[in-house]
C-alpha cells in the first residue's frame, strides 16, 4: 500500500493587511475542521518576498495553493467560504472518501 | 450541378467562413484594443482558470506583463460572493486592495470568464482611516474618563467633609448640596460617556435577571427625579401590578429608561406634561415615555439616537447639560437586550413619544393593560389628617380626581375620634400634627377593635431607615416620605382594594 502524500500549502498574503489576517485565521479554521493529519503550511508574505511570489507566479493574495498532492490547485480570497475552499482544494474528498480510510495513520 | 459548379459553390463557402472568421478576428482584436484601455483591470482566464488575456491596467495591478501573465493559472475564487477582495502587489511596488467581479463570458467559442480588477485603495484607506480615528477617540474618552474621576471622587470627599464640619451654618450647607449634586451629576456624565465608547467596542454586557417589573419602574422614577426637574414637570406614571415580572439587566433599563425621562425633562418646560407607561402584549413588553414638551424636527429624527447629536435649541435654552449620549445609549442598551427603541413627534412644538419593545421580556405573560383598578365598587374612602390646610387641600384635589371619597381632619385627635365606627379605607396621617402627633394616633388606634378594618399610611419629612421603623413600629402599614410622591401613594391605595383587605 502506497503511503499517502503528505499535504503541502502555500498561503500567499500581503503583509498584515486585513485580508492577510482574514485568510490567516480562516485556513486555521479550515485545518481544525477538515483536516485531521499533519500538513505542511507555508506562509509567504508577497511584500517581503516579491520575488518568490514571482517565481511562484503568484499575482494576487490572498492566494492558498496546495502543492501537493498534485496538481496543484489555487483559490483566491479570504477563505471566509470554508467549504468552497475545502472542496476546491479536494479536502472533503479526502477525509470522508474509503481511499482516505487507506490513508489513514495506520498504513 | 456539373462538378464545376459544386467547386464554385465550395471555394464561395469556403471564402464566406473565411470572411466570417476574419471578422470574427477583426472584432475580438477591437474587442481587445478597447479592454486594453479601460482604466479598470480586465482579465479574460478561460474554462482551467489560464489567463489568456490581460490588459494594461491589470499588468499594472498584478505588477506582471502580458508574458508573464498569459497562461498563467489564475486561481478559482474561494468565495461566492459577487465580489471577492483581493490584494496585489502593483508594477510599482505597492500593495493595492483590490475588488474582483467574475463575468461569465464564451472567448474564442469556448466557455470562460471576464475578470474585472477594480482598485479601491484610496476608499478602502480612507474608510480605514476613518475606523482609526473613531477608535482614537474612543481610546481618548475611556482615557479620560478614567482620570477624571479620581479628582473627582476627591473633590466629592471634600464637600461631604466640609458638609461636616459646617454644622449649623446653613450657607455652607446649601454650598455643600450643590457640590454633591453637580459632582453627581458629572459622575453620570463620564459613565455615560464611558458606556458609549464600551459599546462601541462591543465592551458592554448585559446580565439578565428576573425582576420586578413595578419595583423597577418605581426605581427609575426615584433616580429620574432625585436627578432633576422631573417634578417641575405634570409627571404621570401608571404603576403594573406588582406580579408582573420581567427578564432583563435591571441597571441597563434603569439606565435607558432613566435617560429617557431625562430627556424628556430637558425638552420641555416647567408643568408640561410627562408620561411613563407599560404595557404587555403576549410575551412583550412596551413602555412608552411621552411628553408634551418641544417635539423633534422632523429633519433631526434621523440622527437623534446617534451619539453627540443634541438640538441646537438646548444652548439657546440654557438647559442644564448633557452630552447628548442619552438616546443613543438608551437604543444601545435596549438592542442589547434584543429589544427595540423608536421614536415619535408631530414636529416641533408637538411634543415626542419614545417606544421601548422588549420581546420575550415579560416572565409570566399577561395580556392585559396594566392600569389602576377601574371596577365598579364604591369609591374608596380616604382619611387626610393633616394641619397645614394647603397639602390638606391639595391631596384632596389630587385624591378627588382619582375617584375617591375623601374626608380631612386637621388634627391627631379628631383623626383617631374619625377611625371609630365605620372607618374609611384608608387613612393618611402626617406625623407632625397638634393634639397628638401621628405617632400617638397610630399606637392608639392600634387598640381599636376595627383596626383591621383600615389602613394607615405615615406622611414623614425624613426617609431614613430608623424613620420608617419608627413608623411602622408606632402602628403604620405603610410609609410614604415629603414632599409626597403621589405615584406611590395611588400604589399602595391600589395594592389594597377594599375587598382584598376585608377578606384578612
Amino acid at each position: 500500500m502506497k503511503s499517502p502524500e503528505r499535504m503541502r500549502f502555500t498561503l500567499y498574503v500581503a503583509g498584515d493587511s486585513e485580508l492577510s489576517l482574514a485568510a490567516i485565521r480562516n485556513f486555521s479554521r479550515l485545518r481544525q475542521r477538515h483536516l485531521s493529519e499533519d500538513i505542511d503550511l507555508v506562509i509567504i508574505d508577497v511584500v517581503e518576498q516579491p520575488r518568490r511570489a514571482r517565481e511562484d507566479r503568484v499575482a494576487t493574495t490572498p492566494m492558498l495553493v496546495r502543492q501537493t498532492p498534485t496538481p496543484i490547485r489555487k483559490v483566491l480570497g479570504d477563505l471566509s467560504d470554508i467549504d468552497r475552499v475545502a472542496d476546491a482544494m479536494g479536502l472533503s474528498s479526502y477525509s470522508v472518501s474509503p481511499e482516505s480510510g487507506k490513508e489513514s495513520p495506520s498504513t | 450541378m456539373g462538378p464545376t459548379e459544386q467547386q464554385s459553390s465550395d471555394e464561395e463557402f469556403a471564402n464566406e467562413a473565411s470572411d466570417l472568421k476574419r471578422a470574427y478576428h477583426e472584432m475580438e482584436a477591437r474587442f481587445e484594443a478597447v479592454v486594453s484601455r479601460i482604466d479598470e483591470g480586465v482579465l479574460v482566464v478561460d474554462d482551467d482558470g489560464t489567463i489568456v488575456l490581460a490588459n494594461d491596467a491589470a499588468q499594472f495591478l498584478l505588477g506582471r506583463n502580458h508574458k508573464e501573465l498569459a497562461g498563467e493559472d489564475f486561481g478559482r475564487p474561494s468565495v461566492l460572493d459577487d465580489v471577492t477582495e483581493l490584494n496585489t502587489r502593483a508594477a510599482d511596488g505597492s500593495v493595492r486592495f483590490i475588488e474582483m467581479r467574475l463575468i461569465p463570458t464564451p472567448w474564442q467559442d469556448r466557455p470562460a470568464t471576464l475578470v474585472t480588477l477594480k482598485d479601491v485603495t484610496e476608499q478602502h484607506e480612507r474608510a480605514m482611516q476613518a475606523e482609526q480615528e473613531v477608535r482614537q477617540r474612543d481610546d481618548f474618552i475611556a482615557m479620560l474618563s478614567h482620570e477624571l474621576r479620581n479628582p473627582l471622587a476627591a473633590i466629592s470627599g471634600a464637600a461631604t467633609l466640609l458638609g461636616n464640619l459646617a454644622g449649623k451654618n446653613n450657607q455652607a450647607e446649601l454650598a455643600g448640596n450643590i457640590l454633591q449634586r453637580q459632582f453627581s451629576h458629572l459622575t453620570d456624565m463620564l459613565d455615560d460617556l464611558l458606556d458609549t465608547t464600551r459599546l462601541g467596542r462591543g465592551k458592554l454586557m448585559i446580565e439578565p435577571q428576573a425582576v420586578c417589573l413595578r419595583a423597577q419602574l418605581e426605581d427609575v422614577i426615584r433616580v429620574a427625579r432625585e436627578s432633576g426637574q422631573l417634578d417641575t414637570r405634570d409627571f404621570c406614571c401608571q404603576l403594573p401590578s406588582s406580579d408582573v415580572h420581567v427578564r432583563w439587566d435591571p441597571v441597563r433599563i434603569q439606565q435607558a429608561l432613566v435617560n429617557l425621562l431625562s430627556n424628556a425633562v430637558r425638552y420641555s418646560e416647567p408643568g408640561d406634561r410627562i408620561q411613563l407607561e407599560s404595557r404587555i402584549d403576549g410575551d412583550r413588553l412596551i413602555v412608552t415615555i411621552h411628553d408634551s414638551g418641544q417635539g423633534i424636527a422632523p429633519e433631526l429624527m434621523e440622527s437623534i439616537f446617534n451619539p453627540f447629536v443634541q438640538s441646537n435649541r438646548d444652548i439657546d435654552r440654557g438647559v442644564a447639560g448633557g452630552l447628548g449620549l442619552g438616546l443613543s445609549l438608551a437604543r444601545s442598551l435596549v438592542e442589547l437586550h434584543g429589544g427595540s427603541l423608536t421614536a415619535h413627534s408631530d414636529g416641533t412644538g408637538g411634543g415626542s413619544r419614545f417606544t421601548m419593545v422588549l420581546p420575550g421580556a415579560v416572565e409570566t405573560p399577561q395580556d392585559q393593560t396594566m392600569s389602576p383598578s377601574a371596577d365598579d365598587s364604591p369609591a374608596k374612602q380616604i382619611l387626610v389628617v393633616e394641619d397645614a390646610p394647603d397639602i390638606r387641600c391639595m391631596l384632596r384635589m389630587l385624591l378627588e380626581q382619582d375617584g375617591y371619597q375623601v374626608h380631612e381632619v386637621g388634627d391627631g385627635r379628631a383623626g383617631l375620634e374619625r377611625l371609630r365606627g365605620t372607618p374609611p379605607d384608608f387613612a393618611l396621617v402626617d406625623i407632625g400634627l397638634p393634639e397628638m402627633n401621628g405617632y400617638e394616633l397610630a399606637k392608639h388606634a392600634d387598640r381599636l377593635p376595627n383596626r383591621s378594618r383600615f389602613r394607615l399610611i405615615a406622611l414623614t419629612g425624613y426617609g431614613r431607615p430608623e424613620d420608617r421603623e419608627a413608623a411602622l413600629e408606632s402602628g403604620f402599614d405603610e410609609h410614604l416620605v415629603k414632599p409626597l410622591d403621589f405615584q406611590a401613594l395611588t400604589r399602595i391605595l391600589n395594592d389594597h382594594s377594599p375587598s382584598g383587605r376585608r377578606g384578612r
